[in-house]
């Protein structure tokens, strides 16, 4: 019985904490709009979405031990995220793509390099991320340090603009009747690095 | 009151047999094995520090650190690593063959709680570093993980039990890490499609268009699904 009753205790605390992460996810998805419930509902569902936050201690300080330790048992727990995959939509897809620009007028085309396909689908979450960052710093930040990761590649170039664009694909009906993907650019970072300094050789 | 006690530990701890364990531990570890060996190429690029990858694992840990100090991450082994003077790339390869060691032993079920905890310990500090790069199903993986490590290891099929005699746990305790696990998918699909649902788009069939003809999950020709 006692057994029984320690264990339950933890399972139904452990079971409350998944309901309430998805509740926030699933309020977190409302209020962001653009679902077939009314607009005017948006601030109910923030509402609705800040008490969840609260109940899981993300309102207190950041140094409480609460706070602290109800975070690692969400992450070690791999619960610390809601499940509306793909919701409301579908988001569109995102594209980097950098334009080197070499000292002698030459320019060349390149998007983030990864070895494998397994690491490719990580690149594709890593731009979703980028796209999704509403912060305009944080969004120039992140894209900055992948043109970090490719100039390394290519130390000889004067600059490098990144283009990070959205990639729409045509709904079906217009597929059929010839339409194809088509990219738009959403936002462009120019980043200069100096010439290579040349060695001078002494006699 | 009895009779709601009652009814609630029938629910919770049903006496199973562990074979749902077996299934649960020999395909988590396949799970694991496969994403090792997928991204091993990337594995350090995808993870190292500033200035060496791809996306600083640095930025990743500074954000996990404004969740909790607790959460585990690669950041610690490169530290204790840097103690004794050994480089960063090293770490993160000793890392990756840990993960895929442990992996092995779990598949086999020998030392398996050990295994268990050390797969989930390993996974979690990979997929908690390149936080800005896990998606979906190394969220899974570690729900898995998670309650592998605690279940109640050996089941009859493992090693430990063939072969070293480890005596096997309460069935009861089966029971009930098999109903949470099931009452935890049924949450997650509940949330997935009730989420789904309110998006005008999977009512009208163009979200599962897209879904079927975004990078990278196009793996349809279009003019097939047309």
């Amino acid at each position: 019985m006692a057994f029984k009753g320690a264990y339950l205790a933890g399972v139904i605390f452990h079971l409350l904490l998944v309901l309430t992460v998805s509740c926030r996810a699933t309020f977190f998805v409302l209020s962001k709009g653009h679902t077939i419930f009314p607009s005017k509902l948006d601030s109910s569902w923030r509402e609705a979405e800040s008490v969840t936050t609260a109940v899981l201690g993300q309102d207190l300080p950041k140094s409480n031990p609460l706070r602290q330790g109800l975070s690692a048992y969400l992450n070690a727990a791999g619960i610390e995220a809601g499940y509306g995959f793909f919701a409301p939509h579908v988001p569109g897809t995102y594209k980097l793509v950098f334009e080197l620009h070499y000292h002698d007028g030459r320019i060349e085309y390149e998007t983030p390099k990864v070895k494998t396909g397994s690491a490719g689908l990580h690149l594709v979450i890593l731009l979703d991320f980028i796209g999704q960052v509403e912060d305009s710093v944080v969004r120039e930040g992140l894209i900055k340090f992948l043109v970090y990761a490719t100039w390394r590649e290519h130390r000889d170039v004067s600059m490098i603009r990144a283009v990070f664009g959205t990639v729409d694909f045509p709904p079906p009906g217009e597929f059929e009747r010839g339409r194809r993907e088509s990219y738009q650019v959403l936002y462009a970072y120019d980043v200069t690095f100096e010439p290579k300094p040349v060695p001078i050789h002494q006699p | 009151m009895q009779t709601i006690w009652k009814r609630v530990t029938d629910f919770f701890f049903p006496i199973q047999s562990d074979e749902w364990l077996t299934v649960l531990r020999i395909g988590l570890a396949i799970q694991v094995l496969l994403y090792c060996l997928a991204i091993r190429s990337d594995w350090n690029y995808l993870l190292a520090g500033t200035g060496r990858g791809l996306i600083s694992r640095d930025l990743s840990e500074v954000a996990l650190s404004g969740e909790s100090s607790f959460i585990p991450r690669l950041g610690w082994l490169v530290n204790i690593g840097s103690r004794f003077g050994i480089s960063e790339a090293l770490i993160l390869n000793a890392a990756w063959f840990c993960l895929v060691c442990a992996a092995c032993f779990l598949v086999i079920g020998l030392f398996s709680r050990t295994a268990a905890t050390s797969t989930w310990f390993f996974h979690l500090c990979a997929v908690k570093s390149g936080g800005l790069l896990a998606y979906g199903m190394d969220n899974f993986t570690t729900i898995g993980l998670f309650y592998l490590m605690l279940s109640p290891l050996p089941d009859q099929f493992s090693v430990d039990y063939r072969f070293r005699k480890v005596t096997l746990r309460n069935p009861q305790l089966q029971g009930l890490f098999r109903r949470v696990l099931q009452v935890h998918l049924c949450i997650a699909y509940f949330f997935g499609g009730l989420a789904k649902c309110t998006g005008p788009g999977w009512l009208n069939g163009n979200s599962l268009w897209r879904a079927f003809t975004n990078t990278p999950f196009n793996v349809i020709d279009p003019e097939i699904l047309v």
